[in-house]
């Protein structure tokens, strides 16, 4: 694919710092502006990595689901089981149809939502520990992170 | 309140001379003088929730003697990383303003948006300047210790006032030993208003400040944001306190939270010099009062909330249109959360 997405994102950013910029009067607008490019920034180093970060997230938190489904010990909210059984075992989209697979994602994280405050109730627990470490997996894995400004 | 139908969505070229406009006709009448001349507003980059706008006013009074004054007008946004009340503030800023506690002049209040299309605060500019990293800067390590401890001196002046003899107390609502879960209430009530998606980590989090939320020993005034970068300075001392839009009443810890918030140590501490343990040693002598260091913890943690829901609101606002800066994902805040719960778990385990 040429010209690739990051070289376009790039192309952006530079006229707007190069050439734009410098004609903007005003502290404020300039501000915004540099607001601007930093999100080009950010979008053309992490775009690429958003397919397989889906994947590989839906994977991880389908498990993390399931696992909670199976713990006795929580005290989950009515239906709450069964519409994670439902899930987990509803097809994964792939990352082809990148659009139905984030979809997929967010029906998996709203059920995690439900579930959190259970997890938090019931303390110290191989459960309660798998949760934090899906959240630092996914912290640490999540594409579209700042920049450091140059 | 919501935004007048004619007002623009978000900044606009036009925007600065009609607001000078604005500004010279409702101080001529407030002043007395119909001559009187204001120069072009400058907007300025401080202040993410406020439109903060810098200008000068030149008037006559009874006719005679220039008076030109340096002001600034504090004007409610279209979008907001952060609904506050400007009445609330203005009664504050005049409150506080009695006290030692150095804060700008507040002149005229516009709480409808009548005269300047938004609620707008026309105060005086205190001298001074604004360094926001000031601590990390390029100033002798001992003059950067000492502003350190101006700050704080500020910080604990601000928690011995005595709100109801400052007539707050029909302004402000105390929340009592209750306002640790006063806050976790008020900000998830705040993330709700503006989520767009699901968000466990957030109700873990949430889940978490309300299980093990600390009860508060005192009710003072709480500042809500204090910072270098909220504070004026000159010739190494603190001319002036600003920003007032989030101050209530509260736990003080709530302010001792959010100074040393680890996140943002750069702006509140010097490392090796002015330590976390050394401003809340400092604030401890300044107040006589003792903060529990978990409940500091625990505040680091809300303090990370209010972080968090501020800029997701920022991000809802920009994608309505509605707000002009772009604020990036705040996933780090997650990852400074979850490593102060466990943070706070090793320690109240030392602690038991």
């Amino acid at each position: 694919m040429n010209p690739s997405v990051s070289d376009q994102l790039a192309a952006a950013r530079r006229i707007l710092l190069d050439l734009v910029r410098p004609h903007v009067d005003g502290e404020y607008p300039a501000a915004l502006l540099t607001g601007v490019a930093d999100v080009l920034a950010v979008l053309e180093q992490g775009w690429q990595r958003i397919p397989a970060f889906l994947t590989d997230d839906t994977a991880r938190l389908r498990d993390l689901l399931a696992r909670i489904a199976d713990a006795d010990v929580l005290d989950l909210p009515d239906g709450l089981r069964t519409r994670i059984a439902a899930y987990v075992a509803a097809p994964v989209p792939t990352a082809a149809a990148l659009a139905e697979l984030d979809a997929h994602a967010e029906s998996g994280r709203a059920l995690l939502a439900e579930a959190a405050p259970a997890v938090v109730a019931v303390g110290e627990h191989p459960v309660h520990d798998a949760l934090r470490g899906y959240f630092d997996v996914r912290i640490a894995e999540f594409p579209l992170r700042p920049t450091p400004r140059a | 309140m919501p935004p007048t139908p004619n007002t623009p969505d978000t900044a606009t070229a036009r925007e600065p001379e009609e607001l000078r406009e604005q500004l010279r006709a409702w101080l001529a009448r407030e002043t007395g003088d119909p001559d009187l001349a204001v120069s072009p507003p400058q907007r300025t980059t401080l202040g993410f929730s406020r439109e903060n706008w810098f200008f000068d006013a030149v008037w006559k009074t009874n006719g005679h003697g220039d008076g030109r004054t340096r002001l600034v007008a504090r004007r409610d946004p279209v979008g907001s990383v952060l609904d506050s009340d400007r009445a609330v503030e203005a009664a504050v800023l005049a409150a506080v303003h009695r006290t030692d506690v150095p804060v700008p002049a507040l002149h005229w209040v516009d709480l409808d948006g009548a005269e300047a299309d938004r609620p707008t605060l026309v105060m005086d500019r205190a001298p001074g300047r604004c360094e926001p990293f000031v601590l990390a800067g390029p100033l002798p390590e001992a003059e950067r210790a000492a502003l350190a401890g101006k700050f704080c001196e500020q910080l604990a002046a601000i928690h011995r006032l005595d709100p109801a003899a400052l007539g707050l107390g029909g302004v402000l609502a105390d929340p009592g030993p209750g306002a640790a879960h006063v806050a976790v209430a008020h900000w998830d009530a705040e993330l709700r208003k503006i989520q767009q998606a699901p968000e466990p980590e957030l109700e873990y989090i949430l889940a978490w400040l309300t299980a093990t939320a600390p009860a508060s020993g005192a009710t003072t005034l709480v500042h809500g944001d204090f910072k270098p970068g909220n504070v004026l300075i000159e010739d190494g001392r603190v001319t002036a306190v600003l920003d007032w839009e989030t101050a209530h009443l509260g736990d003080p810890l709530e302010d001792v939270g959010w100074v040393t918030n680890p996140l943002r140590a750069r702006e509140h501490l010097i490392p090796g010099v002015w330590e976390r343990d050394d401003l809340i040693a400092a604030w401890e002598r300044h107040t006589g009062r003792t903060a529990d260091r978990l409940a500091v913890r625990w505040w680091n943690v809300l303090a990370n909330l209010k972080l968090t829901v501020i800029v997701m609101a920022g991000q809802h606002a920009l994608a309505h249109g509605r707000y002009d800066r772009i604020i990036q994902t705040p996933t780090a805040l997650h990852r400074v959360m979850l490593g102060l719960i466990s943070t706070y778990g090793h320690e109240r385990g030392e602690h038991a």
